[in-house]
């Protein structure tokens, strides 16, 4: 679909964590976007940028869109745009204090 | 643009679901009106209000979340606010969040431009705990900082003034506002800045600092303002010394410019926001996320999705033409009549405006009479009894719209929708225009301005005249009983799904060929539900009414009209078809010969009409498929709009019975009483009822139900099928009534019998009508929502050969078999 990713940078991309394989309630940060330049600058604008966190809310197994939350904003994004953000998990215990916190 | 001494010009930019309609319509109040870019196909407001003595001109461009894409709404928004000089830009930002709406800010600050803040939805921030020191951010932003609360008009006044304040301040001197992106980048900067100075029409016109700034970035926009506003071929010198910089830098530092731009103004926004705003709350679950765990879910999703559109469908037929809640008071009984607004804006056209017309025009010449009466008035009210329904339609949708769930809807639908090239936002269009049989293709194809992508804009728009508009569900319902009396429930079922695979199957195939163009990824925002403000629902509903009414009646009235004139034309010598002396002077008709003298003479009218000349002239290719001359006309008339196709059948058949030998006059009488006694079941209860000035006497009310749906060009807008049934069954009973010789066989019946129609001339007449051409509105709307003839062109013409072939495979295959 995205012409302009390279080989290597595919294969790089398949030996690191996506999007699409966090699973609900996971917390993670955006490590790098691959896709192309105009794509990186509407992302930031709705706010998803390296270094940003966020948190599944539904995940993109078998070819869902994933939905995910960004501070106060929802967004959803088709797979293949997922497959191109790489993340980060948020360590365990971080979130789980994280989560005691919220609920209280 | 030329702006008059106390004219101001303002411009509102922001990122979408920000509030910034909301804004717009509170400066302007009910001074606004829609405009659209010339050459650009996109909805943009314009309105002014009144400072004093100053016109103050508001412009709310197209809400766009950056301006580093190229979306077309950033297009606009970018391009007017460089090209066009507003005095001021108002950026609405939501307050709630902020540090995204920060990033649009910081790229406009870049432009150049004077700015005002406007901090909406405060109190949503101030509900989930968030603090602005007010004082620091206008510090920091440079710029003054309005908090706002829109909804409840909070800040309208400091608004107002804050623009003025800006307005007067600077005599559009640049500010002196900038990030700074490093040492090593602000040199590449400046090279490229004082390069840009040298060209003073570029200097003059854009912003030396944003455009260096963007052509570090490899912006592809920003080269080419540079190739275009350069007088002369030194633009290349500029570009090459623009892509030096560039290299050098990557070589410099190993990574690509933009990177380096767009972190730097990431931090930047992290630091305005650290040392701004204070959180009170932590962060908590909002009831939004709650409603969406429910609507978003795999599998009660798209189920809550069905249920929606049913009801939303329903709904809007029931309250346009089901429930009878329209009062209307007869000025003779002095009673209280109720109707549905569908059927009083059909009886204000068929009988009360021409009837009043009739006696104010007693001396005018007959031609002229017969024009305005049986031509222009028809096709008006024609277009008139769409507008119930669009208007609830359009209610039901901005109510659906101004709540958030029609980006559920996108979500719910995109995975299916993108298996043949489309995308789930076209489903909503899809449904208006015909999807559950019923609805009209107008409104639909006027909607698709929302979608944002072009190609899928323009697959939508090619594919919503194959759906079930609600002109085509009367033929269907005809043939269904005429041919599939047994399984009517079924064969509407399998029509729809028929429709819709060829639909879809088209939009792959038109996809793959014709609409070629990027296909971009999902990427939506889910905003907070929120409940609709029941004065802009039906703001908006009347404005896109309003719309409809003006681009497409104006040409379904023409289209009318003309088919009118070729039905009527040439006419006869000494055949003139009179208005009966019934309708002038309101006496009963003690003669039944004189209605049958005209019948006659309508029949042969009909037959030597130009009209009929094109369905012969038709008929050689057209047999084919099964049609004769008579099936082509009706098919033609079609082209009009749907609803006629049922009308023209009706006379035109009937023309042939005029042949058929008689039948005894019992079974007139016969007709009659099943008329009267069908009269609880179908309309023409109310027509019998209303009063006119004339005797009662049964032979004359029977005869002005008669001529009430006489006239071929009162369209129907009604999803009930029983009904249309019987109003059938009434169209050839006036006309068999009028003369003892005549055969008393419904449309319906004779069609049954006729040795023309078999089975698979049914089925090959149904598909057909389902996809060939669209009618004349919906063309017009084509043309005006992408702007050129092309799309038309091709509508009509993949239409009607894909609606040909089949018939013709369809009716082929039903001889063999």
């Amino acid at each position: 679909m995205f012409s302009n990713i390279s080989k290597t940078k595919e294969n790089k991309l398949n030996s690191r964590l996506l999007l699409t394989n966090l699973s609900v309630g996971e917390k993670a940060t955006i490590v790098s976007i691959h896709t192309g330049i105009e794509m990186i600058g509407q992302l930031m604008g709705m706010g998803l940028f390296i270094g940003t966190r966020i948190e599944i809310l539904q995940t993109g197994r078998s070819h869902k869109p994933v939905l995910l939350s960004v501070e106060d904003s929802r967004i959803v994004l088709g797979q293949e745009l997922a497959n191109l953000i790489q993340v980060e998990r948020d360590s365990t215990v971080l979130s789980s204090i994280q989560k005691k916190t919220e609920t209280e | 643009m030329v702006h008059s001494h106390c004219e101001l010009l303002v411009a509102i930019v922001g990122q979408p679901n920000g509030g910034k309609s909301t804004v717009f319509r509170l400066l302007t109040k009910s001074h606004s009106e829609i405009s659209n870019y010339p050459g650009i196909t996109m909805d943009a407001q314009s309105g002014h209000y009144h400072e004093g003595n100053r016109r103050i001109e508001v412009v709310d461009l197209p809400g766009s979340y950056s301006f580093s894409s190229s979306t077309q709404e950033e297009r606009i928004s970018k391009n007017f606010v460089l090209l066009d000089r507003p005095e001021v830009v108002i950026d609405v930002m939501d307050a709630s969040n902020f540090r995204r709406h920060l990033f649009l800010f910081l790229e406009l600050m870049e432009m150049q431009v004077p700015v005002v803040v406007c901090l909406n939805m405060m109190d949503i921030a101030k509900r989930r705990g968030i603090q602005f020191d007010q004082a620091k951010l206008e510090q920091l932003l440079a710029v003054p900082v309005i908090p706002f609360i829109a909804t409840k008009e909070d800040g309208l006044d400091e608004l107002r003034s804050a623009i003025l304040k800006i307005a007067d301040q600077n005599d559009h001197a640049p500010t002196r506002w900038k990030i700074d992106y490093g040492p090593i980048m602000e040199e590449c900067l400046q090279k490229i800045e004082s390069g840009i100075r040298t060209k003073p029409h570029l200097a003059e016109d854009f912003s030396p600092r944003w455009l260096a700034v963007k052509l570090m970035e490899n912006d592809r926009e920003a080269r080419r303002i540079v190739e275009h506003h350069t007088h002369d071929d030194s633009w290349r010198d500029i570009l090459d010394f623009c892509d030096e910089q560039f290299n050098h830098f990557i070589n410099q530092n190993k990574c690509s410019p933009r990177k380096i731009i767009l972190e730097r103004r990431n931090q930047f926004a992290s630091q305005i926001e650290q040392e701004t705003i204070s959180r009170l709350k932590p962060r908590t679950i909002h009831f939004s996320d709650r409603i969406d765990s429910i609507a978003c879910h795999p599998i009660f999703g798209p189920f809550l999705l069905f249920l929606i559109m049913i009801l939303t469908f329903q709904l809007t037929f029931k309250i346009a033409d089901g429930w009878k809640w329209f009062p209307l008071l007869s000025m003779n009984s002095l009673s209280l009549q109720w109707l549905t607004p569908v059927e009083f804006l059909a009886l204000l056209f068929s009988q009360i405006i021409p009837n009043a017309l009739d006696s104010c025009m007693q001396g005018t010449q007959q031609g002229f009479r017969n024009l305005l009466i049986e031509g222009i008035l028809p096709g008006v009210g024609g277009v008139v009894q769409f507008v119930p329904v669009i208007f609830v339609m359009f209610s039901m949708l901005s109510v659906l719209e101004q709540s958030g769930y029609i980006a559920r809807v996108a979500m719910i639908m995109d995975r299916f929708m993108r298996r043949f090239g489309l995308q789930g936002q076209s489903i909503l269009p899809m449904v208006l225009g015909g999807g559950i049989t019923g609805g009209c293709a107008v409104p639909a194809i006027l909607m698709t301005r929302s979608i944002s992508n072009l190609r899928q804009r323009i697959l939508t728009i090619l594919v919503i005249p194959m759906l079930n508009c609600g002109g085509k569900v009367p033929v269907y319902t005809m043939i269904i009983a005429a041919f599939f009396a047994s399984h009517k429930g079924l064969m509407m079922g399998a029509i729809v799904l028929f429709s819709w695979g060829i639909s879809l199957v088209s939009a792959w195939i038109l996809g793959k060929t014709l609409v070629r163009g990027k296909e971009l990824p999902l990427l939506l925002e889910l905003p907070t539900y929120q409940f609709p403000r029941i004065r802009d629902v039906f703001e908006n509903a009347a404005r896109q009414s309003g719309e409809f009414l003006k681009k497409a009646g104006t040409v379904i009235l023409g289209a009318n009209i003309l088919l009118w004139l070729l039905l009527s034309y040439p006419k006869l010598d000494n055949l003139f078809i009179d208005i009966p002396e019934s309708k002038i002077n309101h006496q009963p008709i003690t003669n039944l010969n004189i209605e049958s003298n005209n019948q006659d003479k309508r029949i042969q009218q009909l037959e030597s009409s130009y009209a009929a000349a094109m369905g012969r002239l038709l008929e050689p290719v057209s047999r084919f498929a099964g049609f004769d001359w008579r099936d082509n006309v009706a098919l033609l008339s079609g082209l009009g709009s749907k609803e006629l196709i049922i009308s023209s059948m009706s006379m035109l058949y009937q023309s042939n019975q005029a042949n058929r030998p008689n039948q005894s006059n019992q079974s007139i009488d016969q007709q009659r009483n099943d008329l009267v006694s069908n009269k609880t079941q179908n309309k023409s209860e109310i027509e019998i009822t209303i009063p006119v000035d004339s005797l009662i006497s049964q032979e004359n009310e029977v005869n002005k139900t008669f001529e009430l749906v006489e006239n071929p060009f009162v369209l129907n807008f009604n999803n009930d099928h029983q009904i249309y049934e019987n109003e059938i069954n009434q169209k050839s009973l006036k006309i068999s009534d009028g003369s003892p010789s005549e055969s008393l066989l419904t449309l319906r019946e004779y069609l049954k019998q006729s040795p023309n129609w078999t089975f698979s001339k049914a089925v090959a007449m149904l598909v057909f009508i389902m996809l060939y051409v669209p009618c004349s509105g919906t063309l017009i709307a084509i043309y005006r929502t992408t702007g050129c003839w092309r799309w038309v062109l091709i509508s009509f013409l993949y239409n009607t050969i894909l609606a040909f072939l089949l018939a013709i495979i369809i009716f082929q295959l039903g001889i063999f078999l």
